[in-house]
C-alpha cells in the first residue's frame, strides 16, 4: 500500500539533509504549479511503498509567500497520511511555532528533533519524551550531518500512522473564539483561527450575514485582548510554547554562542565589506586562476590529449586531430549525462510518432535525399527541417498540462541527484528532443566511420557544427565545477545570509534587494546558474527584476569578444574595462529605470530574514547543490547549444535550394548561403550603430547561441586576405587540423579562445612566436611610457580591473582573426566600439534565455526581459557611435540629435523620483 | 497611532527592549509576528549593517535581520 508523507520545517532546519538521507537516489525534481517553487519528491530507500513529499521551508502557514500557499494547499488538500516535521533543537521556540499550526491541521505528526548534537555541545539537553507528552506525537532525536536516528525514524514512518496529535490550548478568551466559529461555519480548528485570523482565501464560500458573524467575534476578541487577532494568535502559539518549554530543556549551563563571536568581525562596519571583496576575490581567484585551471588544463592536457584523444583519433579515423577529439568526446559525455533523462520524457510522453521520426530522419538524410533529383531533394529537407521545427515549436509552445500535473518526469535511476532541468516536463522539451535526434544522427555518424561510410554533409555537422560547439562550452566545466562548489560552501555555511544584509541597502538604492549579490557574483561566471540563484529571492518583482539584469554582467563565454576586439583596436585592457564597467553600469542604471516602471512599481515584501547560524558546511549538502549546478550548466548549454550549433552549421551550408555549399572547402560560397541572405536582410538595422553590414550581423546572431560564437564566425567570414603560411606554420595547434577544412578550424578556434580564458597553461602552448613578439613590443611600449612617467588614469584603472577580472588575453588565434578583420577594414574603433557594447548588452545565449524563460515562468515576462536587454543595448550601443562620431568626426545630423536626445531621456528617468513609491509609513 | 512610543528601530544598539505591539499590516506584520517578535517578546538590537540599513537583533534566541522601515511598526518598552 503506498503511503505518502511529507516532510515539513523551517528554513535551514536540517529538512534537505534529511530528505538526503531518506531517500538517497529515489529523488524527482519539479515545480509546484503556478510557482517557480522546487517540488521535491522521492522514495524511501529501501521502502518504495513510502512516497516522501519534501515541502519548502517555511516558517509559517499563513498565505502570504509562494513557499507557504504550496505548502498548506498540499496539507489541506492532498493530504498526507503523515507529516513528517522537522525541528531544528537549537531553535526551538521558532520551529515549534510552525509545529503548532502543522498540529492543527489535524494530520497525524512525527517530530524529528535534529541537531540534537550541537545543542549538547552548548551544554542543553531536550528531554525527548516529556516533549512528545506535551505536543501530543512521537518525537525522534536524529542528527542528519551524524546520520544516527534516522532507523529509529524510519522505523516510525513504516508504523501504521500515530493519532492525531494533540492542541496547544491558548488563552480563554482565543478557545472561546475558536469554539464559536467552529461551531458557526463547521470549520476544522485549522480553518477556524486563520477564519479569525483575517484569512480571504477561507471566506471566500462564507456568506455576506455570516461574514458579518465572524466580524463580531474578532471584534470581541480585539476588545478583551486589546489587540489585533493576528498579534494575539501569534502571541498565544509563541506563549503556549514558551510555557513548556522550561520541562523539557535540561539544562547543565551555557556557553556563548559561535555565531554572534563570528559576526562581530564578519559583519563589522568596517571588516566586514574588506571581508566580503577578499572572499570574492579568493573565489574567482581559485576558480578561474589556479584549481579549475588545473583541472581545465588536466583534462586538455592528459586526459583528452593522448588518452582519450588518441583513441578516439583511431576511432574514428578522421585526420582532424587534438580539439576536434576532446569536443567529441565532450559531447559523447554531455550526452551521456543527459541521456536517461531523455528516455524517460519520451516514454512519459508517449509520442510514437516522434520516435519513427528521429529514427527514419537520418536514414533519409543520409541515403535517400542525395540520390534524388533536384526539385525532390529541396522538398525532402524542407520537410525534414521543417518536422525539426515543429518539433522545436511544440516544446516551447505546447502547453504544459502533462507537466504541470506529472511534477516533473522521474529520473532514471542511475542518475545520481535531482535533474533540476529535465523537471518540467512540457518546457524545455525542445531541447531534449533535438539531443535526441542529434544523438541518433551522431551514433550513425559514428558508426559510419567503420561500417555506413556516411556523407561528408554528415560528418561535418557533426564535427564542425555540433561537437565543437558543444566542446567549447564543456571546456569551461572544471572554473564553474571549482566556482560553484565554493559558492555552495558559502551558502551552506550561512555567510550568503551576511552577504545579503551587509549590501542590502547599497541595492536597495539600485532598486535591488541584499538577496541580487548572489546571481550577479555567479552570473560573472556563467549566466545560466546566476538566472537560477535568484530563487532565493522571495518578492517576486525583486526576483524579476533580478533575472532581467543579471545577464548584463559580462560571463565568461563574453570574454572572448573582449580579446576580439581588444586586439582589433589593440587596446585590449581598455576594452575590457569599459565591458565590465558598462556591464555594471547597466545593471544599477537598468535598476534605477525599471523600479520606477508600473509593473516594478510597490509589492513591497518584507526583509525579515533570519541570519542562521554559522555551522562547518555539510559535505553532502554542497556536494548536492554544486552537482546541480554544475548537471544544470551541462544540461542546458549543452543541450540547446547542441542543437543552435546544428541549425546555424545548417542555413550557413545551405542555400534556399538546400544544395549543400561546402563552405569549408570554398569559403566565397558561404555569400549565397541562407545565413547571408537572412542576414543581409536585417543588417540595415544595424546601420546606425555603424556595422550594418550582413557579416557583423550574422555574428551577433551566432553569439546568440553561444557569445565566443561571435569570434569563431568572424574566423569564417573574414577569411584571410593572403595565405599567411608563416603564421600557420607557428601555429601547433592549427597544424593538426585539415587545411582545407577552414570552418572546422574557425570552430576549433572558438573551442581554442575559451581555452585561452580557462587557462593560461593552454594559452601558452598555443602562443607561438608571433605572440611573444607582440608581448616584446607590449614590454617595449610599457617600458617607453614608464620611462616617461606618464600613467594616465586609465592606466591605472585598467590595472585594476585586470587585477579583479580574469584576465582578458590575446592568443595567436584571436589576434589572427581580428588582424583579419582589420584587413577588411569592416570597422572603425568606434563602431567596433559599439558592436562590442551591444554584443555584450543583448539578449544573452539560447542557454540563458531558457533559463530565464524557467525563472520568469511565463512567456511574456521572458519575451519583455529579452526585449528590455535588446533595446537597451541598441541604445547603448547607438548613443556610443552616434555620439562618438561628433566628439570625433564632428559629425553633426539626425543621429547625433536622435543620441543626445535617447541619453537625456535615460538621465531623466535614472534621476526622476519614484512616482509610484509609497511612503513606507503605516 | 500613538507614535510618542518607542519604536525598534529607534533602540540604541546593545540594549534590550521588549515587544508592547506591532502595527503595520498584511505580509509585513504576519511575517514579523511568525519569526516569534509577539508582544511581550525580548528583543536585543544587535547591530546595524555596515552601510547603515538593515538591522541585526535577537529574538528568541536566534538572530534576525530587518530593515528600519520594518522595524518602525514595532512598538517596544
Amino acid at each position: 500500500m503506498k503511503k505518502n508523507i511529507a516532510l515539513a520545517g523551517n528554513p535551514n532546519s536540517g529538512k534537505t539533509t534529511l530528505f538526503n538521507e531518506l531517500t538517497g537516489a529515489n529523488q524527482y525534481v519539479g515545480n509546484w504549479p503556478g510557482v517557480t517553487v522546487d517540488r521535491k519528491g522521492g522514495q524511501l530507500t529501501e521502502h518504495e511503498e513510502i512516497e516522501l513529499q519534501d515541502l519548502p521551508g517555511i516558517y509559517s502557514l499563513s498565505p502570504y509567500s509562494p513557499e507557504e500557499v504550496v505548502s498548506r494547499r498540499y496539507l489541506l488538500e492532498e493530504k498526507p497520511d503523515l507529516i513528517v516535521n522537522v525541528v531544528d533543537a537549537t531553535n526551538l521556540e521558532r520551529n515549534l511555532y510552525l509545529s503548532s499550526q502543522l498540529m492543527e491541521t489535524g494530520l497525524p505528526m512525527i517530530v524529528a528533533l535534529n541537531m540534537c548534537d550541537l545543542l549538547e555541545q552548548q551544554g542543553i539537553k531536550i528531554d525527548t519524551q516529556a516533549l512528545s507528552e506535551q505536543l501530543g506525537c512521537p518525537v525522534v532525536a536524529v542528527s542528519a550531518l551524524k546520520q544516527t536516528g534516522i532507523a529509529e525514524l524510519i522505523a516510525l514512518m513504516l508504523a501504521p500512522a500515530p493519532a492525531a496529535p494533540k492542541q496547544l490550548s491558548y488563552p480563554a478568551p482565543v478557545e472561546e473564539a475558536v469554539e464559536q466559529v467552529m461551531q458557526a461555519y463547521g470549520a476544522n480548528r485549522f480553518e477556524a483561527i486563520k477564519m479569525l485570523e483575517g484569512e480571504e482565501l477561507l471566506q471566500k464560500g462564507v456568506s455576506k450575514v455570516k461574514a458579518h458573524q465572524l466580524e463580531d467575534i474578532r471584534m470581541e476578541l480585539e476588545s478583551t485582548m486589546d489587540d489585533d487577532v493576528s498579534s494575539i494568535i501569534a502571541g498565544s502559539r509563541y506563549d503556549a510554547i514558551c510555557a513548556f518549554i522550561p520541562q523539557v530543556l535540561v539544562q547543565r549551563g551555557m556557553k556563548e554562542k559561535v555565531s554572534q563571536k563570528l559576526d562581530a568581525v564578519l559583519t563589522h562596519r568596517v571588516a566586514g565589506p574588506i571581508i566580503f571583496v577578499a572572499v570574492m576575490y579568493a573565489i574567482y581567484y581559485l576558480s578561474i586562476n589556479t584549481v579549475g585551471d588545473w583541472g581545465t588544463g588536466w583534462a586538455n592536457d592528459v586526459l583528452f590529449g593522448p588518452v582519450v584523444g588518441g583513441w578516439l583519433v583511431g576511432f574514428i579515423g578522421n585526420e582532424a586531430a587534438g580539439v576536434e577529439a576532446l569536443t567529441m568526446f565532450s559531447a559523447v559525455l554531455a550526452m551521456v549525462l543527459v541521456f536517461p533523462a531523455m528516455l524517460r520524457r519520451l516514454h512519459d510522453m508517449n509520442m510514437n510518432g516522434a520516435w519513427l521520426y528521429l529514427m527514419v530522419a537520418p536514414f533519409l538524410l543520409e541515403y535517400v535525399c542525395p540520390h534524388l533529383p533536384g526539385f525532390l531533394h529541396s522538398a525532402v529537407m524542407y520537410l525534414l527541417w521543417a518536422a525539426n521545427g515543429a518539433l522545436l515549436l511544440m516544446g516551447l509552445f505546447k502547453p504544459g498540462t502533462r507537466g504541470a500535473n506529472n511534477f516533473g518526469s522521474r529520473t532514471h535511476r542511475f542518475c545520481p541527484s535531482p535533474m533540476k532541468l529535465t523537471g518540467r516536463a512540457g518546457r524545455c522539451e525542445f531541447a531534449t528532443w533535438f539531443v535526441v535526434l542529434n544523438l541518433v544522427a551522431f551514433g550513425v555518424a559514428l558508426l559510419g566511420r567503420s561500417t555506413l561510410d556516411c556523407s561528408p554533409q554528415l560528418q561535418a555537422i557533426i564535427t564542425d557544427g555540433i561537437v565543437a560547439g558543444v566542446g567549447a562550452v564543456l571546456g569551461f566545466l572544471p572554473q564553474m565545477a571549482v566556482l560553484f562548489l565554493l559558492m555552495s560552501i558559502l551558502e551552506d555555511c550561512g555567510y550568503m545570509a551576511r552577504v545579503a544584509f551587509m549590501l542590502d541597502r547599497i541595492f536597495r538604492a539600485i532598486g535591488l534587494s541584499g538577496k541580487s549579490v548572489i546571481p550577479l557574483l555567479v552570473s560573472m561566471g556563467c549566466g545560466v546558474p546566476g538566472v537560477m540563484a535568484t530563487r532565493t529571492i522571495e518578492n517576486e518583482k525583486d526576483r524579476r527584476m533580478t533575472v532581467m539584469l543579471t545577464t548584463f554582467v559580462p560571463c565568461g563565454a563574453k570574454l572572448p569578444i573582449l580579446a576580439l576586439i581588444g586586439a582589433m583596436i589593440g587596446q585590449t585592457a581598455t576594452i575590457a574595462t569599459i565591458a565590465y564597467f558598462m556591464g555594471f553600469g547597466s545593471v544599477i542604471l537598468g535598476g534605477m529605470m525599471l523600479r520606477k516602471m508600473h509593473m516594478f512599481a510597490g509589492g513591497y515584501t518584507p526583509f525579515v530574514m533570519e541570519l542562521p547560524a554559522y555551522h562547518i558546511p555539510q559535505g553532502a549538502n554542497i556536494n548536492l547543490r554544486a552537482m546541480e549546478r554544475c548537471k544544470a550548466f551541462v544540461q542546458k548549454a549543452g543541450t540547446v547549444i547542441f542543437l543552435a550549433s546544428a541549425l546555424i552549421w545548417t542555413l550557413s551550408n545551405y542555400n534556399w535550394k538546400f544544395e549543400y555549399l561546402n563552405t569549408a572547402e570554398n569559403e566565397a560560397a558561404i555569400e549565397q548561403s541562407m545565413l547571408a541572405n537572412t542576414g543581409s536582410t536585417f543588417a540595415p538595422l544595424f546601420t546606425p550603430l555603424g556595422w550594418g553590414d550582413w557579416k557583423p550581423a550574422v555574428a551577433t546572431v551566432t553569439g546568440l547561441i553561444a557569445k565566443e560564437n561571435v569570434v569563431g564566425t568572424f574566423g569564417v567570414l573574414y577569411p584571410a586576405q593572403e595565405e599567411p603560411a608563416a603564421e600557420g606554420e607557428a601555429d601547433p595547434a592549427g597544424d593538426e587540423l585539415p587545411r582545407s577544412c577552414d570552418l572546422c578550424k574557425a570552430n576549433a578556434l572558438t573551442a581554442l579562445t575559451m581555452a585561452t580564458w580557462q587557462c593560461d597553461t593552454t594559452a601558452r602552448t598555443t602562443k607561438a612566436a608571433t605572440a611573444s613578439e607582440e608581448e616584446e613590443e607590449e614590454a617595449a611600449a610599457e617600458e617607453a611610457s614608464a620611462s616617461t612617467g606618464e600613467k594616465s588614469l586609465l592606466d591605472y584603472v585598467n590595472a585594476a580591473v585586470a587585477f579583479l577580472f580574469p584576465e582578458v588575453e590575446e592568443d595567436e588565434e584571436t589576434s589572427g582573426v581580428a588582424g583579419n578583420v582589420r584587413a577588411a577594414g569592416a570597422f572603425t574603433t568606434l563602431s567596433a566600439l559599439s558592436f562590442m557594447l551591444f554584443n555584450i548588452l543583448c539578449a544573452p545565449c539560447f542557454a540563458a534565455c531558457g533559463a530565464i524563460r524557467r525563472e520568469m515562468n511565463s512567456a511574456r515576462w521572458t519575451w519583455f526581459a529579452i526585449g528590455y536587454m535588446c533595446l537597451w543595448a541598441y541604445v547603448v550601443a547607438f548613443i556610443t557611435y552616434q555620439l562618438g562620431l561628433y566628439f570625433t568626426a564632428g559629425e553633426l545630423g539626425s543621429g547625433q540629435i536622435a543620441a543626445a536626445l535617447l541619453s537625456l531621456l535615460i538621465i531623466i528617468q535614472v534621476l526622476r523620483p519614484n512616482p509610484h513609491r509609497k511612503s513606507s509609513s503605516h | 497611532m500613538n507614535t510618542g512610543n518607542l519604536r525598534l528601530n529607534q533602540v540604541r544598539i546593545g540594549n534590550t527592549v521588549r515587544v508592547v505591539r506591532v502595527h503595520g499590516e498584511g505580509a509585513l506584520r504576519q511575517r514579523i509576528l511568525d519569526m516569534g517578535l509577539t508582544k511581550n517578546a525580548e528583543v536585543t538590537v544587535h547591530k546595524m549593517a555596515p552601510f547603515g540599513d538593515p538591522l541585526e537583533v535577537t529574538v528568541r534566541g536566534f538572530q534576525l535581520s530587518l530593515r528600519k522601515a520594518e522595524a518602525s511598526c514595532i512598538e517596544v518598552a
